[in-house]
C-alpha cells in the first residue's frame, strides 16, 4: 500500500514537471532531467539545473538524470540501487535505441546515493572507475549540504566523460596500473619540498649524527649495572581488568568489481552503478 | 722543614717502582725487577705509618707558620701543602687533597702519607689494566674517524701528557623499594562488511617490589667532572682489591674533598630511576602503558671509599678546555670534541647537493 501510494505521489510530480514541457527530454522519458520528490532544491535550484542537464544529455545523445527521494524503500524491497534501476526501468528513461543514460538517486532518510548506467555508450562511457570518480566529483558537495553545487558537479563531470567517451579514450583505469588513469600533475610546491627540502633534511640528520659522535661526556640516569639478575624482588603484580571500549569506523565503500582493472561491470539487467552514503 | 713523602724504590737496586696493569706487579725503572704488590706493601707498611704521624704534626705546624707569616700566598697557601722529595731533596708543593704524585724533578713517583691513614684510608681500589701507551692509542683512534674534528686538533694535542690518576669515588649500596601504578589497554580489532571496530580492554596495573643495588659509584673528587667520571662507568668489580698503597706508584691520585653525605644524593637519585625502571619492565603483554603514580622509598645499607683508575688528558684549544677520561680499566674513553663549522657546511653541501640532483632528475623523468 505504502509503496502503491508513493508511486502516485511521484506521478503527480511526473505531472507537474509535464507543466514545463520546454524541458521534456527527447527520450520519451516518463521522468523529467531532474525529479525532487523530497523538496531539496528552490525553484532556482530546478531552473539551472534542468537545461544544464537536458543540454548535457541531447548533445551526447546520453540521458543525465537526477531523481531525490525521502526514502528509497518506500518504492522498492530492494537496496538503493535497486530503487533507482526500478525507476530508470519503470519510467524508460534513456537516450535512442539503447536507452543511454546514467541516472543518480539520492535518498534522505539515511543519506543514501546510486549513481547507475544503463546502455552500451553510457556504460562505455561511465566505467568503474569513472563512477568513483564521477562520485568524488559530488559526494563532498553532498556531505557538506551544498545540494545545487554536488548536482552542477555530476552533470559537468559527466558532460566531460561523455564527451572523453566520444573521442575514444573513456575515463578508465590504464591496464595493469592498478592506480588512478593518469599521473597526477605535481605542484610546484610539491617540487620545491622534494628537490630541496628533503635533501637538507637527509643531510641535516646525517650531520647531526656526525655531530652527536663528536659530544660523549653524559650522565647515567639510571645504575641497572650495579643491579644483579637476582636482586629484583617483586612482591605485589596485579592486573585488574576495568572496562571496555568500542570504536566503529565505516569502512570506505568500494566500486564492484573490475574497478581497479578497468573496464564497467555489467549486471545482467544491463546496469551497471555503485551506491553508499553521503 | 717539608714533610718528607714516600717513594716506592727498587730493594734490589733503589731505582723508582711503578705499578704496571698489565702484569699486576711493581716493575723497576731502572733495573726491570718485577715485584709483587704484596711484598713491596710488606716492605713499606712500617715506613709509611711512621711518616703518617710526622706528616700529621709536621702539617699542624706548617699551619702555625704560614698563618704568622707575613708574605703569604694568599688564600690559595691555606689548601698546599710543602713536601720533600727523598730522591732529590726538591720541595714539592701540592693541593691538600693530593696524595699521589711524581717529584716534577727527578720523575719519582711519590706518595704523600697521611692522606690514605686512618679514617682516610679507602676501602677498595680498582688497580690500572690499560697503560700509558694503551691510553694514547685509544686517544688516537678515537679522534680517527670524526668528521667534524679540526685538523689542527690533533696536531695541538698534546697526548703525551695523559696522565693517571687513581680517583676518589664513594660506592654506595642498599634497596630501593618502588610501589607502582599504571594504566594499560590491550586492542583488538576486526572488520565487517560495512566496519572496522576496535575494542578496548582497559587494565588497571599495580606492581611493587624491591631492587638491591651494589656500589653505585660517585665520585668524591670536586676537581673531577661529574659528567666525564658517570661517562666511563661502569667499572668491573671482580677486579676490586683492598686498598693498598702499592698499586699506586706511576699514577697520581687525590683524597676525597667530596664528603659521603654531599655524595650521596646522586646515587639516590640514580638508584631511584633504576628501580622505577626495573619494575616497570615487569608490565608487559599490553598495548600501552601509563605509570600514574609511583612511591620509591630507599634504604641505605652500606657507603665504601674506593679509588678507581682514570686516564686523563686536559687539552686547550682556540680559548676552550676539552677534557678526555678513559676508564683506565675497561679503556671506555669519553670526551667532547671541537667542532669544525667549515666541516659541518662542507659535509653538509657534500650530501646534500647529490641529493638534489638526484630528486630534480626523478621529478623530471617523471613529469
Amino acid at each position: 500500500m505504502k509503496k502503491i501510494l508513493c508511486t502516485l505521489t511521484l506521478a503527480m510530480l511526473l505531472a507537474l514537471s509535464f507543466a514545463t514541457a520546454a524541458y521534456a527530454s527527447a527520450s520519451n522519458a516518463g521522468l523529467d532531467y531532474v525529479t525532487d520528490a523530497a523538496g531539496l532544491l528552490t525553484a532556482s535550484d530546478m531552473a539551472q539545473l534542468q537545461p544544464y542537464a537536458k543540454q548535457v544529455s541531447e548533445e551526447y545523445s546520453c540521458g543525465i538524470y537526477i531523481v531525490i527521494v525521502e526514502d528509497y524503500s518506500d518504492y522498492t524491497y530492494g537496496d538503493v540501487r535497486d530503487c533507482a534501476e526500478e525507476i530508470y526501468t519503470e519510467y524508460d528513461l534513456g537516450f535512442g535505441a539503447s536507452r543511454d543514460g546514467v541516472l543518480l538517486l539520492l535518498s534522505m532518510a539515511e543519506r543514501d546515493y546510486a549513481l547507475i548506467a544503463y546502455g552500451d555508450f553510457a556504460n562505455a562511457a561511465f566505467t568503474d572507475y569513472g563512477k568513483e570518480v564521477l562520485a568524488d566529483a559530488f559526494l563532498d558537495d553532498f556531505r557538506n549540504d551544498n545540494w545545487c553545487f554536488g548536482f552542477e558537479d555530476y552533470i559537468e563531470k559527466s558532460a566531460s566523460m561523455l564527451e572523453q567517451a566520444k573521442n575514444g579514450t573513456p575515463l578508465d583505469v590504464p591496464y595493469g596500473s592498478g592506480g588512478s588513469s593518469s599521473v597526477k600533475r605535481i605542484s610546484p610546491g610539491a617540487k620545491i619540498v622534494f628537490i630541496v627540502v628533503v635533501p637538507c633534511v637527509i643531510s641535516a640528520l646525517v650531520c647531526l649524527i656526525f655531530a652527536l659522535s663528536m659530544k660523549t661526556a653524559r650522565r647515567r640516569e639510571t645504575a641497572e649495572e650495579y643491579v644483579g639478575s637476582g636482586d629484583v624482588n617483586l612482591r605485589v603484580k596485579q592486573d585488574n581488568y576495568t572496562h571496555t571500549t568500542v570504536s566503529r569506523t565505516p569502512l570506505p565503500k568500494q566500486s564492484s568489481s573490475g574497478g581497479r582493472g578497468g573496464g564497467t561491470s555489467i549486471s545482467s539487467s544491463g546496469f551497471s552503478g555503485r551506491s553508499g552514503k553521503f | 722543614m717539608a714533610t718528607q713523602v714516600t717513594n716506592y724504590q727498587c730493594p734490589a737496586c733503589t731505582g723508582p717502582l711503578h705499578f704496571v696493569g698489565g702484569t699486576g706487579k711493581l716493575e723497576c725503572e731502572y733495573c726491570g725487577s718485577a715485584f709483587p704488590v704484596q711484598e713491596i706493601e710488606a716492605l713499606y707498611e712500617e715506613k709509611l705509618g711512621a711518616s703518617a704521624a710526622a706528616t700529621a704534626k709536621k702539617q699542624a705546624e706548617q699551619k702555625r707558620q704560614t698563618a704568622e707569616e707575613k708574605d703569604g700566598w694568599g688564600e690559595d697557601e691555606a689548601h698546599m701543602r710543602v713536601y720533600s722529595c727523598p730522591s732529590c731533596g726538591a720541595e714539592l708543593i701540592c693541593d691538600e687533597s693530593t696524595a699521589a704524585t711524581s717529584c716534577p724533578y727527578c720523575g719519582n713517583p711519590s706518595i704523600v702519607p697521611g692522606q690514605f691513614s686512618g679514617a682516610l684510608r679507602p676501602d677498595y681500589i680498582i688497580p690500572f689494566k690499560y697503560s700509558k701507551k694503551d691510553a694514547i692509542a685509544k686517544l688516537n683512534s678515537y679522534y680517527k674517524g670524526k668528521k667534524f674534528l679540526p685538523k689542527s686538533f690533533t696536531s695541538d694535542n698534546h697526548m703525551e701528557e695523559i696522565k693517571g690518576v687513581y680517583v676518589p669515588f664513594w660506592l654506595f649500596s642498599g634497596t630501593a623499594d618502588a610501589d607502582m601504578r599504571f594504566k594499560a589497554t590491550r586492542t583488538h580489532s576486526y572488520t565487517t562488511r560495512d566496519e572496522r571496530i576496535t575494542k578496548t580492554e582497559h587494565y588497571d596495573i599495580r606492581r611493587a617490589g624491591t631492587v638491591r643495588y651494589e656500589r653505585i659509584p660517585v665520585d668524591g673528587s670536586s676537581k673531577m667532572p661529574d659528567t666525564h667520571m658517570e661517562a666511563i662507568e661502569p667499572f668491573d668489580y671482580s677486579a676490586i682489591v683492598p686498598f693498598s698503597t702499592a698499586y699506586m706508584p706511576g699514577f697520581m691520585a687525590d683524597k676525597y674533598d667530596v664528603t659521603a653525605q654531599a655524595s650521596v644524593q646522586r646515587s639516590d637519585e640514580r638508584a631511584a630511576r633504576t628501580a622505577e625502571k626495573l619494575i616497570s619492565s615487569t608490565v608487559s603483554g599490553y598495548v600501552t602503558c601509563v605509570p600514574v603514580a609511583k612511591d620509591v622509598r630507599l634504604n641505605r645499607s652500606d657507603t665504601k671509599y674506593a679509588l678507581m683508575p682514570v686516564w686523563m688528558l686536559s687539552t686547550k684549544w682556540n680559548g676552550k678546555n676539552f677534557l678526555f677520561a678513559m676508564n683506565g680499566q675497561t679503556g671506555k674513553l669519553i670526551g667532547d670534541l671541537p667542532i669544525s663549522a667549515a666541516k659541518v657546511l662542507a659535509w653538509f653541501a657534500g650530501i646534500a647537493a647529490p641529493l638534489m640532483a638526484i630528486s630534480a632528475a626523478v621529478i623530471f623523468l617523471i613529469s
